[in-house]
């Protein structure tokens, strides 16, 4: 598989939208099709602004702390590995709020985009893969899964129509099966890389 | 609203990361890497073994410099490892001492030998012969042959050889020892590492006798090596950290490696390199030291500093593995920086009730063995070599004005 492939597969996992389906789509109730249209274009930009981001200062974070990219690895494994269970359990990235009704602009950035979108999974998996693969391939599998989930988002309503909560949470349940795969694949290459 | 919203997740971050610091993955440091620091590690650690040495030949096995005392205790197997060492010293640093020094050790070795059918073997007491013994005697004898250009000992060398053939079944791997009460191998013992001292020694065999064959038996346990010695070791995290394994295929990447000794260099690689790895990052910190508290040996991490070695020579002549060469410099150079900063000094044996017993050395519990220092010596000595891109194991040119003993 390519580096391009590999990276993208592993974020698609850790940023798992039709685990963050749910959660967007009690969250933007209100919203029209156009709203939630923009407000779900605004999210992909802003997370792609912070997961490439993530992925551009990898190896100067990693200097800094004095880790090295495989030691972080290791690291980025066990940190994918809450989401990936809670995804395996429930379906779902984070549980859906109870709380009453509240305007896009609350919501948009926290939690739409961080965490339900560039969480501690998704944001570990890009810096790693930046150090691994370096930012080309990176910075193209963080465009293409950011568009799918954007396109997700916005087309959330018909989506929960078409497959129904059964079908969203069986998706969102083989995310987090992708997601093991992914975390497996990120120690494993984590304990055998000089 | 945004704001608050931006704080939460400023704040959700600094979290993170605080959190990711200190439980997860703690800073990585590798001591004194420096050229200047690893080459006078080197030189002390040789020092503590050419000033440890009984009037016998044997070497100082273990002190403890708590109780000031040292133990009765010895092992053939480390002794003949320790004179390795001290040839390797005596031809880098053109050593007149420390190439008595081992001539005392291979005396020791030369009146506990046993011979049989051709073939000799190291057998303190006329007791069991191990073949780790006899295998890194016959290293030490080509380390002095590549130190000094003194043929003086070939046919001894070629006995000890015959005796690793003798020793190899027909799996290609090795028995571990000779029995002579019994006439007969021990078909029963085990050794890990073992099989690994004797295809280095028959590596070496070949390269100080190329037309005599000895390459077709040291292929051969090179297979067994790379593809079945753990499975009949049960190592339940393969591949086994062998650092002689590493030194027999950079000795053989000259002849040409096939693919699979390079897949199994490839993994020795990242095993070593994950030792490494982890303890650096004990190293960084009392969180590091906390979150995986235990203690390495010299003995272990000089190992793995040989290994490293003798595989940063692999990398540097087998194209193949060419991806790998700086990786496994950086840990090298690592491993040999917390090797640097962990010897004792002689400011700090000053203080201790024999001092010539502490400088140089490397103590665990207050504790320090021979080999903490043999193996800790060699793996310096080729992070020296690594540092100065000198990818060839053997001295320059054999040491001038030698005197056989």
């Amino acid at each position: 598989m390519s580096e391009f492939w590999q990276a993208a597969l592993g974020l698609f996992a850790a940023v798992a939208p039709a685990g963050a389906l749910p959660a967007f789509a009690v969250l933007t109730r209100s919203a029209d099709v156009v709203q939630r249209t923009r407000l779900a274009s605004l999210i992909g930009l802003v997370a792609f602004v912070l997961l490439t981001g993530t992925a551009a200062l990898g190896d100067p974070f990693l200097d800094w702390f004095d880790i090295s990219p495989e030691n972080f690895q290791l690291a980025a494994a066990l940190v994918m590995a809450p989401l990936a269970f809670r995804l395996l359990w429930s379906g779902e990235s984070m549980s859906l709020p109870r709380e009453g009704e509240r305007p896009l602009r609350r919501v948009w950035l926290t939690p739409l985009t961080v965490p339900l979108v560039a969480g501690p999974a998704s944001l570990v998996a890009a810096l790693s893969y930046g150090t691994r693969f370096g930012l080309e391939p990176t910075l193209g599998a963080a465009a293409f899964v950011l568009v799918l989930t954007a396109l997700a988002f916005a087309a959330a309503p018909r989506l929960q129509q078409t497959l129904g909560t059964a079908g969203i949470s069986a998706l969102g349940r083989l995310t987090g099966a992708l997601l093991v795969i992914v975390a497996i694949e990120m120690l494993v290459d984590g304990v055998q890389s000089v | 609203m945004l704001g608050r919203s931006a704080l939460l997740s400023v704040a959700f971050w600094i979290a993170f990361v605080g959190v990711l610091r200190v439980a997860v993955v703690p800073p990585e440091s590798c001591g004194d890497a420096d050229r200047g620091s690893i080459a006078e590690a080197a030189v002390a650690a040789n020092g503590w073994l050419k000033r440890n040495q009984g009037s016998d030949g044997r070497y100082v096995y273990i002190y403890d410099h708590d109780s000031d005392t040292t133990s009765s205790d010895y092992n053939e197997v480390r002794h003949a490892g320790v004179t390795m060492a001290l040839y390797q010293a005596a031809g880098r640093f053109e050593d007149a001492e420390a190439l008595g020094t081992a001539d005392a050790g291979l005396a020791w070795m030369s009146e506990n030998l046993f011979r049989q059918d051709g073939w000799t073997a190291l057998a303190p007491g006329g007791g069991k012969a191990k073949l780790g013994s006899s295998a890194l005697m016959l290293v030490a004898l080509a380390e002095r042959r590549l130190a000094t250009g003194d043929p003086q000992h070939d046919d001894l060398m070629r006995e000890l050889g015959r005796f690793m053939v003798t020793m190899q079944g027909g799996d290609n791997g090795f028995y571990v020892a000779w029995l002579p009460a019994e006439g007969s191998p021990d078909r029963e013992g085990s050794s890990r590492f073992f099989p690994g001292e004797a295809f280095w020694a028959l590596t070496l065999l070949h390269e100080a006798f190329p037309s005599e064959g000895w390459d077709g038996p040291a292929r051969q346990a090179a297979d067994f090596l790379t593809t079945r010695r753990d499975e009949v070791e049960d190592v339940s995290f393969p591949p086994l950290a062998d650092q002689w394994t590493a030194y027999g295929l950079a000795e053989m990447v000259e002849w040409g490696l096939d693919d699979h000794h390079v897949d199994y260099a490839r993994r020795l690689a990242g095993r070593f390199g994950l030792l490494i790895r982890v303890e650096s990052q004990r190293q960084g910190g009392s969180m590091g030291t906390l979150l995986r508290r235990w203690d390495t040996r010299a003995s272990a991490a000089g190992t793995w500093v040989e290994a490293m070695a003798a595989l940063w020579r692999l990398s540097s002549v087998d194209e193949r593995l060419a991806d790998l060469r700086p990786k496994i410099k950086e840990r090298l150079i690592c491993a040999g920086g917390i090797l640097a900063e962990q010897q004792v000094s002689s400011d700090d044996a000053a203080n201790y009730a024999q001092p010539d017993l502490v400088e140089g050395a490397w103590f665990i519990g207050g504790e320090t063995r021979m080999d903490d220092q043999q193996h800790a010596l060699s793996g310096l000595l080729y992070t020296v070599d690594a540092l100065d891109d000198r990818p060839q194991r053997e001295p320059d040119a054999p040491m001038t004005g030698v005197t056989s003993p």
